[in-house]
């Protein structure tokens, strides 16, 4: 046989089928091989679905013709698995017990979905949105339930724990490492941008100070008419000041009349009695 | 021949959605978010606080400030033009603020709960009201940003709080409320110093993983399944972008302030029972007096119902009220949904509260 033929043969939708069967019967014996202790049967799921999908086969094999219909291959197919994984929740272990029901769930609404109006879409995007739909509630759920399992989160939390140390070890390795190249490292970037923080922290502290002082004496009506009645009283008490002080000024003139009216008189008191004396 | 080219064309035609979809998975969305014009008012460390603008003319005096989470990135606040929330705000005529944490380096490793409640949030509420020439404003508080703005509420509960809208907002970490992270969050299975003193900040990957974990089938297959059917249908790509853009654009999350979040709220429930104390200030609830909106998503699978009615029993509020939106956690601010349901119960209930 030519590689040319090998390749055609190769696409054989019968022979397609049998591949894949071949290679998903590998993979779910060995997925399941790993929980022997729990399983009764370690191999039971992987007996079931053989036997269901090798009945599948069968029929397909007898009847060839059933293979150019997509639509009744699916069906088949999405029966084999629904069968499979219903005995496998029945079996009952843990992990199993967790995503068989999910799976099932989202065998059965797939078949719906992507065989909605009786035919397989023939858009791949379309194909893929209809699972999507089909398998997207069922996966949720089932992520749900294993996010909330104790086993996964024991597992998660240790998981990060170990990271954790791996990474402390790694930085301060780094750390030194590049200390003793004297090149700056990320400590040393975090304390001059730490020294920054603070600096815009105290301007910002001043800013308020700044700010509180020129808003603090914000003037409101009230504040207004309270020193416009002080204004207006410390005016009348300066009006009468300037009365007091016309007053004074006026005594002072009187007084200055007065002294220079007396010395006047004094004078022409004396001035006679000169002129008489001299007179005499 | 022309049946030929028609093939043709259409053959080139699947190609380049191809390579654009396979472009997009590997390079990741790009989109232009956030927007809305805006001024940055005030910077402290890391943090920004935005003004945004706009040529509405302003109806309402009383400012509304956003307070963002500490993990993940705010402009899913203001997403993209036609769907943001800040936009539809400015919108209906109210002056809208966000304060946004920005991304901490791992100088940052030591910011708690104390630095940005006491700090922060003061600092930038008094930046609010002295540029928007207001005596009171309204704290707007989203996810964890709604649990801090609570306890702000809660510490300075006088003027100028006018109000307090909070959207999917935990107060109640009683571990059979909360999911999976009251699982995950468990003494038993988390021990947050193992992260800090390994990494300082929770590495933003990280922070991803524990959050796209929570739904995985969602978040890492069937964001990708939408891609490919906008893709190939030819339907509009922006809004699938912008919001895968902010879904894988994940920030680190201080250390500190994880470590309080973990042991203090999740493991420990100290909101609840009162116990919560920032710098020997103990943060009590029912000292919060101001009008109180709680919007929660009936399907919101980070924040669960129970965990954010329990602030309505907690606060002395007596105006108060609750709203249970059809929506998740995402879905309640962004999307047809939101500007249906929530953003005009949001718009309705404060415009009288802000006159």
């Amino acid at each position: 046989m030519s590689e040319g033929e090998k390749s055609r043969a190769n696409t054989d939708p019968l022979e397609l089928w049998r591949q894949w069967y071949d290679m998903s019967l590998g993979a779910w014996a060995n997925l399941l091989g790993g929980n022997e202790e729990t399983y009764g049967d370690p191999y039971g799921l992987y007996r079931s679905w053989f036997d269901n999908l090798r009945n599948v086969r069968e029929k397909l094999e007898e009847s060839p013709a059933e293979t150019t219909n997509p639509y009744e291959t699916w069906w088949q197919w999405t029966e084999a698995t629904i069968e499979t994984w219903r005995r496998a929740a029945e079996i009952g272990t843990r992990m199993t017990g967790l995503i068989a029901p999910r799976w099932m769930e989202i065998v059965g609404e797939a078949q719906k979905q992507i065989l909605d109006g009786g035919n397989l879409p023939t858009d791949p995007l379309d194909f893929y949105a209809r699972l999507y739909n089909a398998a997207s509630g069922p996966l949720t759920k089932m992520t749900d339930d294993i996010l909330r399992d104790e086993a996964f989160l024991e597992i998660s939390k240790r998981s990060l724990d170990y990271y954790a140390i791996f990474d402390s070890i790694f930085r301060r390795a780094s750390e030194e490492y590049f200390s003793n190249l004297q090149l700056p490292t990320t400590s040393d970037m975090t304390q001059t941008a730490g020294l920054i923080v603070a600096l815009d922290d105290k301007v910002d502290r001043i800013e308020e100070v700044l700010e509180d002082f020129e808003h603090g004496y914000k003037a409101t009506a009230e504040t207004i008419d309270t020193l416009e009645e002080r204004l207006d009283r410390v005016e009348r008490r300066l009006d009468q000041l300037d009365r007091v002080e016309s007053k004074l000024d006026q005594l002072l003139a009187a007084r200055g009349t007065s002294s220079d009216g007396g010395a006047q008189t004094e004078a022409s008191r004396s001035a006679p009695q000169e002129e008489s004396g001299s007179s005499t | 021949m022309m049946e030929k080219n028609a093939t043709s064309s259409e053959l080139w035609d699947f190609f380049d959605k191809y390579a654009e979809g396979v472009k997009t998975i590997v390079e990741g969305a790009q989109a232009d978010t956030g927007q809305t014009p805006k001024e940055v008012i005030w910077t402290k460390n890391k943090a920004k606080l935005y003004h945004y603008q706009t040529e509405t003319e302003k109806k309402y005096p009383v400012p509304v400030l956003l307070i963002y989470a500490l993990v993940n990135r705010s402009y899913i606040l203001d997403l993209m033009p036609g769907n943001s929330f800040v936009e539809f705000l400015l919108g209906e005529g109210f002056d809208v603020y966000m304060l946004d944490w920005g991304i901490p380096g791992k100088e940052d490793k030591d910011m708690s709960f104390e630095n940005y409640i006491l700090d922060y949030m003061p600092r930038a509420v008094k930046k609010v009201l002295r540029n928007s020439q207001a005596e009171e404003l309204t704290l707007f508080g989203y996810c964890m940003g709604g649990t801090m703005s609570v306890m702000y509420a809660s510490l300075f509960p006088d003027k100028p709080l006018k109000n307090l809208v909070l959207l999917a907002t935990p107060t109640d970490f009683t571990p059979e409320n909360a999911g999976l992270y009251g699982l995950w969050f468990s003494e038993k299975y988390q021990d947050p110093d193992v992260i800090v003193d390994t990494f300082g900040n929770v590495p933003a990957n990280l922070a991803y993983t524990g959050t796209a974990m929570l739904r995985p089938m969602a978040n890492y297959v069937g964001s990708y399944v939408t891609m490919w059917d906008l893709l190939m249908k030819e339907k509009p790509m922006g809004g699938w972008r912008a919001m895968n853009k902010w879904a894988n654009d994940p920030i680190p999350v201080p250390g500190a302030a994880y470590k309080q979040w973990i042991e203090d709220f999740y493991q420990q429930n100290k909101l609840v029972k009162g116990e919560m104390k920032l710098r020997g200030r103990r943060v009590d609830l029912s000292k919060i007096k101001c009008p109180v909106l709680n919007l929660a998503g009936e399907k919101d699978h980070l924040v669960f119902r129970p965990q954010a009615e329990a602030t309505m029993n907690l606060i002395g509020s007596e105006d108060k009220e609750s709203v249970i939106l059809d929506a998740g956690h995402v879905g309640l601010v962004m999307g047809r949904g939101a500007k249906k349901d929530l953003w005009p119960q949001v718009s309705n209930w404060l415009a009288p509260r802000s006159e």
